[in-house]
């Protein structure tokens, strides 16, 4: 497989996305919402002054703490902002980026077969591999480059809003870093082959978008777990998932280029 | 050698049978045209012989690579338009045509040289910065045209190169055809054109319901299709009508008909007996003032061919 390739079927992509100004609002739009809200929470703190932190009892003290062991020297205060950071913030920065990168994978294939530019590019010397990776990076690299930068306002302003609480620079945690520079990267990957996948297979842009909605599903899940206390994810339970994480998308990601089929596209139904 | 072979290809949708063992060749250096009315199996042919689609059975080479098992060489051997002009309107010409030059691998120094000159060539000059969605039909299918020449290739499958543009532009493009085969390019044109098949092709195959009915020069084929008889029209400086009757009886003559006071036509059953009745028409004091014969056109082939399959000819 030659990277080359798939690069520039990526190159060719972003000159067609970033020439839709619609396609460039919804992508920012989409991350920098979580920025948006978190920094709205960050910035709200402070306001509410000490009385924040006295409606938590002694017994839910405790268990944030058991919670959040790193957070232990933590007042009552700084845990309620710290649990917005620690808990929500990581899992809002990657549903994002799989609910932004839909709007360029789901015009992957079926956008390029409505508009009826598919046939040529399915004619040339290009592999399935670098063509489907190709259009997987089309996705990746921009709505990622837009994570980060997302990402690192929300950490400048965020310690910003809080320095008077904290009185030191604070966010990300630790698990905040993993889930944004580790999970988020892995999972919107796995995501975006699974709707590229389902794009080459859909008739229309609309179609293959609801492929994307179904992955968002298990995050949410996650999250409300651990809202609810049912479930602490801890640093070795990021890095175990990583790890699947990895395995997973390879395997995927594989199984994607091969079962990608040039006839489906040309073909309709 | 070959530049174009499909021996045998089958190709299934579902129930429906788009190819049914379609068999044939182009010499290097030939214009071959598909011709057939609408879902013949034209543009599954050509698409099998792009590598987009896989034939069930059969094989097909490009320049004796495997469209199949050496799909990424055979590709680079051809250029191919496809029915529609297939350009991302988003992008400028140059956009379009350095993405497609780059996937088929035209070195990078040479590039921009290459896409000048078909510009210049297919007379698009200016035109390079323009966005591809703002152009007319007739210049979309002129980039379109460039694209599938970039990286010079030496065959060409041109699915209904003149199909929407009006007859201007269907002019130029025919003339750029026959340019490029005088260049040394294989082209497989495919179309429902019939003259344009008749004007352009050296030989043509006909294809209906996935079967090559017939294939060859379009004469050749006149003499195959339309065989058993020849038809001559002949005018005389005055009325016709009382020398018809003794045609007729005459050896050879299938049936005689007339066009109007001074003309008309007769069938024979062999070119050689038009001698016949010339003589004999002279002798009976016919003055004689023109004689030819009506060649029947690649339409009437066509028509005979498709209607013999019973089919609707669109």
């Amino acid at each position: 497989m030659r990277f080359s390739k798939a690069l520039l079927v990526a190159r060719k992509d972003w000159k067609e996305i970033f020439s839709s100004r619609s396609a460039l609002v919804s992508l920012a739009f989409f991350l920098f919402i979580p920025a948006a809200l978190i920094v709205f929470l960050a910035a709200l703190a402070p306001m509410l002054g000490p009385g924040l932190g006295q409606s938590v009892t002694k017994e839910e003290l405790a268990r944030l703490r058991a919670l959040f062991p790193e957070a232990s020297w933590m007042d009552a205060r700084q845990l309620t902002i710290y649990m917005a950071g620690a808990l929500i913030a990581p899992f809002l920065f990657t549903i994002m980026p799989l609910a932004a990168s839909s709007i360029i994978t789901a015009d992957s294939f079926a956008g390029e077969k409505e508009r009826k530019t598919i046939e040529p590019l399915l004619a040339a010397p290009i592999s399935e591999a670098e063509l489907f990776l190709g259009k997987v990076l089309a996705a990746f690299l921009p709505v990622m480059a837009l994570l980060y930068a997302s990402f690192g306002l929300t950490c400048v302003l965020v310690n910003a809003f809080t320095a008077d609480l904290f009185g030191h620079p604070w966010f990300p945690p630790l698990r905040a870093w993993l889930m944004v520079c580790v999970i988020a990267p892995l999972y919107a990957f796995l995501g975006m082959c699974l709707v590229i996948v389902g794009s080459s297979r859909a008739n229309s842009v609309r179609d293959a978008s609801n492929y994307a909605a179904v992955l968002i599903l298990p995050l949410l899940a996650l999250l409300l777990a651990q809202v609810a206390g049912a479930l602490a994810l801890g640093t070795a339970h990021i890095l175990a998932a990583a790890g699947g994480l990895t395995l997973t998308d390879v395997l995927v990601f594989k199984l994607a280029y091969r079962s990608f089929n040039r006839e489906a596209l040309v073909i309709t139904r | 050698m070959n530049a174009i072979e499909a021996v045998r290809l089958t190709k299934r949708f579902g129930d429906k049978v788009a190819l049914d063992g379609v068999s044939f060749s182009a010499r290097e250096g030939e214009i071959l045209g598909l011709l057939g009315p609408n879902g013949a199996g034209k543009t599954t042919t050509m698409r099998i012989l792009t590598g987009v689609l896989k034939p069930d059975s059969g094989s097909a080479t490009i320049m004796g690579l495997d469209v199949v098992k050496e799909v990424l060489e055979a590709r680079r051997l051809v250029g191919y338009l496809p029915e529609a002009p297939c350009l991302y309107e988003r992008l400028t010409v140059r956009d379009n045509l350095a993405f497609y030059g780059r996937l088929y691998d035209v070195p990078e120094h040479e590039l921009g040289r290459r896409i000048r000159e078909l510009l210049a060539e297919l007379g698009l000059e200016g035109r390079a910065n323009e966005k591809a969605g703002a152009l007319s039909k007739g210049l979309k299918q002129r980039v379109a045209i460039a694209r599938a020449l970039l990286h010079d290739p030496p065959v060409l499958l041109l699915d209904q190169p003149t199909s929407d543009l009006d007859p201007a532009s269907a002019r130029e493009v025919r003339d750029l055809v026959r340019e490029l085969n005088r260049a040394g390019k294989t082209i497989l044109i495919c179309t429902h054109n019939l003259a344009e098949a008749e004007e352009l092709c050296h030989r043509v195959a006909i294809i209906n319901e996935g079967h090559v009915l017939a294939i060859g020069p379009p004469d050749e084929l006149l003499k195959d299709v339309i065989m058993g008889y020849r038809v001559f029209e002949i005018r005389s400086l005055k009325p016709i009508g009382r020398y018809l009757s003794f045609l007729s009886d005459l050896e050879g003559v299938i049936s005689v008909e007339r066009v109007n006071e001074r003309e008309a036509r007769i069938k024979l059953e062999r070119e050689e007996a038009i001698s016949r009745v010339i003589r004999e028409l002279t002798l009976s004091g016919c003055d004689l003032l023109e004689v030819r014969m009506l060649r029947p056109s690649l339409e009437e082939i066509y028509l005979k061919l498709v209607r013999r399959e019973g089919v609707e000819v669109q």
